[in-house]
Formats: structure tokens, C-alpha cells, sequence
């Protein structure tokens, strides 16, 4: 609690906690992060669970894959801005709490399912593609999914 | 004076999302939590949050802590409510709109009276 406290007290918290501006352009910047990083991660997972069509054989992963991880930094970057203008009220607030739980989790799957995967099976047959590595793909799209949706109620709840 | 097309707009934002109404309505944003009614609110102001998202004050009524949710800061202090508005251990009055879940002691106030000013942090929202 008194670091949660020291936190909300930093002078960039200081600053940002009566912005007109940058509060709301750190918004965006999570939001659009989110978005970009949902929409790669989805694509990557939609093509190890064979279900793009003929997009399947042709798609940059590898390249994906870089984009969802430079979107997950700047998704946590905007986020622990906003976190830290109201720190102790974050880090009790359930939806909050269940987000950065999915976080975590879907954070590992990712990192499972890379090793899993491999770096290059943009042209691989879906039927090289290992049984886990789906699971892990359908794993990514329900927990990526539920972290949006968690973070959206942390205004709600 | 009430806005049914805001409110509205916020009924089917709740209802696309279908959880809503599931989980307990203790929100900053919107409109969708509280109740339709004006609701008002005396006591002591025991903190004062001028800040994003969403200033706020906790007041102490009668030995219960409710918290009165106002508008986003640049709004509130275009209402003239800033730093030197008011001091904790002030007398507050707030007129607004309560959550509807009646176990939480949680309002969002349209119009708070403090040391005999008024400020209007919803204009638009407030009472003739």
C-alpha cells in the first residue's frame, strides 16, 4: 500500500493525474496497442487452428508475432501510466485484478506456443502443425479476448 | 433534466456487452449504474480527488463513507471546483444521481453545494 501510495505521489503520476491531454492520448495509445496486438495475435492463432483459408499459407507470422510484441509493450507502458495516477484504487479493483491475471497467463501461452511452434511454419502443412500448439492458439484467442474484456470493466466495476 | 438519448445509447452499450447487468453496478463511467431519480447527499468531505478519470469525494454522512463521483477533472474545474474549492472537514451537499444497487453507498453528483457555492460539474445533467 505505501508503495502504491509513493507511486501515485511520482511526479509524472502528478503530472498526468490532472492532464487534459495526456491522459486521454495515453488512453488511445493503450487502446490502439490492444487493438493491434488482439488483431495479430488472432490472426496467428485463426492460422494454426486452419481456419483462414487462403490466407493460411501465406502469412507472415513470424512478422506478426514481432508486431504483437511491440503492441504488448506499449499496451503495458500506456497502462502502468494510467495505473499509476490512481494506483491503490487499481490494485483493488476486480476486473483489474482478473486482467492482470489473464496478463500473465496469456503472456506464457504466448511464449509456449512460439517454442511450439516454431518461427517459420508460414509455409508448413496444417497437418505438421502439433496438437499442443492448437491448443495454445486456441488458449491465445479466448484469454486475449477476456483481457479485453476485463479491462473494459475496469471503469464498471 | 434528463437525456434519454445518452441514456439510451449506454442501455444498448450494456446490453451488446451482456454482462453488465450481471455484475455489480459500481462504475465511474456513464450513466448506465445509477438510478434515474435526483438523490441527495449531505455530510462531511473526508478526501477530495481532483484528478482523471474521474474527480471525486469521499464524505462521511452520519458515520457512513459514501463516495460521490463527479466529472472528469477539466469538467470539474470548469465548474469552478478546484484545489481551493473546498478543504476536507467541510460540509458538502450533493445532488446527482445514486448507484442502483442500493448495498453500495456510491453517487455520481451533477450539482455539489460547498461553503454556500454551487458548481454545476454536469450543466447539462443539473437540476432548474
Amino acid at each position: 500500500m505505501e508503495l502504491l501510495a509513493a507511486i501515485e505521489q511520482a511526479p509524472f503520476a502528478r503530472a498526468l493525474k490532472t492532464s487534459f491531454y495526456i491522459y486521454p492520448l495515453i488512453n488511445l495509445a493503450h487502446v490502439l496497442a490492444i487493438g493491434a496486438l488482439v488483431t495479430s495475435v488472432t490472426l496467428i492463432d485463426l492460422r494454426y487452428l486452419g481456419l483462414l483459408g487462403k490466407l493460411k499459407p501465406g502469412l507472415p507470422v513470424a512478422f506478426l508475432r514481432r508486431i504483437a510484441f511491440v503492441a504488448f509493450l506499449t499496451a503495458g507502458a500506456a497502462g502502468a501510466a494510467m495505473f499509476s495516477v490512481q494506483a491503490r484504487d487499481y490494485a483493488q479493483n476486480p476486473a483489474f485484478i482478473i486482467k492482470m491475471g489473464l496478463v500473465a497467463i496469456a503472456a506464457v501461452n504466448f511464449v509456449v506456443f512460439t517454442r511450439l511452434a516454431g518461427t517459420d511454419n508460414a509455409t508448413s502443412e496444417m497437418e505438421s502443425v502439433p496438437v499442443p500448439a492448437r491448443i495454445c492458439a486456441g488458449l491465445s484467442i479466448l484469454l486475449w479476448f477476456c483481457v479485453a474484456l476485463f479491462g473494459r470493466f475496469i471503469g464498471y466495476v | 433534466m434528463h437525456h434519454p438519448l445518452d441514456r439510451r445509447r449506454f442501455g444498448l452499450l450494456a446490453a451488446a456487452l451482456g454482462l453488465s447487468y450481471a455484475m455489480p453496478a459500481r462504475a465511474h463511467h456513464g450513466w448506465s449504474w445509477t438510478e434515474d431519480g435526483f438523490f441527495e447527499l449531505e455530510g462531511i468531505i473526508r478526501a477530495i480527488y481532483l484528478g482523471n478519470p474521474h474527480a471525486a469525494l469521499d464524505v462521511d454522512v452520519e458515520g457512513e463513507m459514501w463516495r460521490v463521483e463527479l466529472a472528469p477533472p477539466s469538467r470539474t474545474l470548469a465548474a469552478g471546483f478546484d484545489e481551493n474549492a473546498a478543504r476536507v472537514g467541510d460540509e458538502v451537499k450533493a445532488i446527482g444521481n445514486r448507484s442502483r444497487d442500493e448495498t453500495e453507498r456510491r453517487m455520481k453528483a451533477v450539482r455539489i453545494i460547498v461553503r454556500g457555492r454551487t458548481y454545476d460539474v454536469y450543466p447539462r445533467r443539473a437540476p432548474a
